[in-house]
């Protein structure tokens, strides 16, 4: 029995896989066509969802966001850079001023026609004007009656003096005075500036550099006050205003436009 | 490869007219056979990638065709175990009955078949499967693949006598 259902599946089975069936005509074409637009269906399926934010867009938005952090950036740069450079120029100038005043007193004695400038203030006359004692009477005529106290003897301070100044008043030439006072005595005193120091230079490699100034001896302050106009040195609240004349035009401060 | 048309085009020289007459068993009619034909065709280039030549690439395209096959009818078939009295072979059927037979005749007894009847048989008989195995393709139990493919058996026998009694008698008559 088994025997027979054995034969009849062997039979059955070798009719059918001997055999081939030719496939209709035209079923490669229905392949192809079906191969051909899955492709083309999966490409369109993609785009629906970038859809919402286009190509071109999102390459602009890249772009400005490019642009703008390009921007900032170098905002940030130059910016950082010019307050290093600000900070850099007060460092260097500001804090190595050197004042001339703080330079010590000096008791030494000095020969009158040895240039020791540590010891010569630089006076300039003092105009004072005088209108009410003589109105007609010139400010350069008042200069000239103004002496100059540049030069002139100066007594020796008895609480400064030490042993020494015996000697120097006993040897000092009486025909030529000779101004031994201190700097910080005197009333008028220049402050002089001096270039800043280099703080990255070794200690050796600086070279101490003096101050130096012009000796101007009395006759040539003299001329000086006698030839030049007058000059106002005070503060400037007393200075004298001289309104601009632009050649023989009258200064006008303006015109009201109406 | 995947997207070659001319290389496609000659793997389809090649297997289709096996593959189609695969179809056939599987199918009812000649149209749905070639539907089989189409589906079958692009699964095999869309999935040509995974073939992984650890058999021949007949079989791996003839299981392809066969699983396309059973998920078209799977939807259709409801097979449930038939009872022990449909289960019985036929008595009349001659041993040497199946050499008088073309392929085409049959071909037509099976494609006569229900579904689950000739699908339990093709994939038993011709493709090779045990039970076991194809109760997991079909989701079915072993006794009513075996129940399933009983019936089909008795039926094709049935045919296939009534066929040649019908043409000896018709002989006979000329």
């Amino acid at each position: 029995m088994e025997q027979n259902i054995k034969n009849f599946d062997r039979g059955v089975e070798q009719k059918m896989n001997e055999h081939e069936v030719a496939p209709p005509f035209g079923m490669w074409n229905r392949i192809s066509a079906e191969l051909d637009a899955m492709p083309v269906a999966a490409a369109t399926a993609a785009p629906v969802a970038t859809a919402l934010i286009p190509k071109r867009a999102m390459v602009g938005i890249i772009a400005a966001a490019l642009i703008m952090g390009t921007t900032i950036l170098t905002g940030y740069l130059v910016n950082s850079s010019l307050n290093t450079d600000k900070a850099n120029t007060n460092i260097a100038v500001s804090p190595k001023t050197v004042n001339v005043t703080n330079i010590p007193q000096q008791t030494a004695p000095v020969k009158s026609d040895e240039a020791s400038p540590m010891h010569i203030a630089m006076v300039k006359p003092a105009v004072k004007h005088h209108p009410a004692s003589n109105p007609l009477q010139s400010t350069m005529q008042l200069a000239q009656q103004v002496q100059p106290t540049v030069n002139q003897p100066v007594t020796t301070n008895p609480a400064l003096s030490n042993g020494n100044n015996s000697l120097i008043n006993s040897n000092a030439n009486t025909d030529v005075p000779t101004p031994i006072e201190p700097i910080a005595q005197n009333a008028e005193t220049t402050t002089y500036y001096f270039p800043p120091i280099d703080v990255n230079t070794p200690e050796k490699a600086k070279t101490e550099t003096e101050p130096t100034f012009t000796i101007r001896k009395a006759s040539v302050i003299n001329a000086t006050a006698s030839n030049n106009k007058e000059e106002s040195f005070g503060p400037p609240s007393e200075r004298k205003f001289h309104p601009r004349l632009h050649g023989k035009k009258k200064f006008t401060y303006g015109s009201i436009i109406r | 490869m995947k997207g070659d048309r001319k290389f496609q085009q000659v793997l389809y020289n090649q297997f289709a007219g096996k593959m189609f007459s695969v179809c056939l068993r599987y199918a009812n009619e000649y149209n749905s056979a070639q539907d089989l034909l189409q589906e079958g065709f692009v699964k095999v280039f869309k999935n040509i990638d995974k073939f992984r030549s650890e058999g021949a690439f007949e079989g791996w395209v003839r299981r392809i065709f066969v699983n396309t096959a059973i998920e078209h009818y799977r939807k259709h078939v409801n097979l449930y175990a038939l009872h022990d009295s449909e289960i019985r072979t036929y008595e009349y059927y001659e041993e040497n009955a199946l050499e008088t037979l073309k392929h085409e005749d049959i071909l037509k007894m099976i494609q006569t078949l229900s579904d689950g009847y000739r699908t339990v048989f093709n994939l038993y008989v011709i493709e090779g499967y045990s039970h076991k195995e194809i109760g997991d393709m079909m989701g079915i139990s072993e006794g009513t693949s075996k129940s399933q493919l009983a019936r089909a058996r008795y039926l094709l026998q049935k045919m296939i006598t009534e066929g040649i009694d019908r043409d000896r008698r018709t002989s006979t008559a000329n």
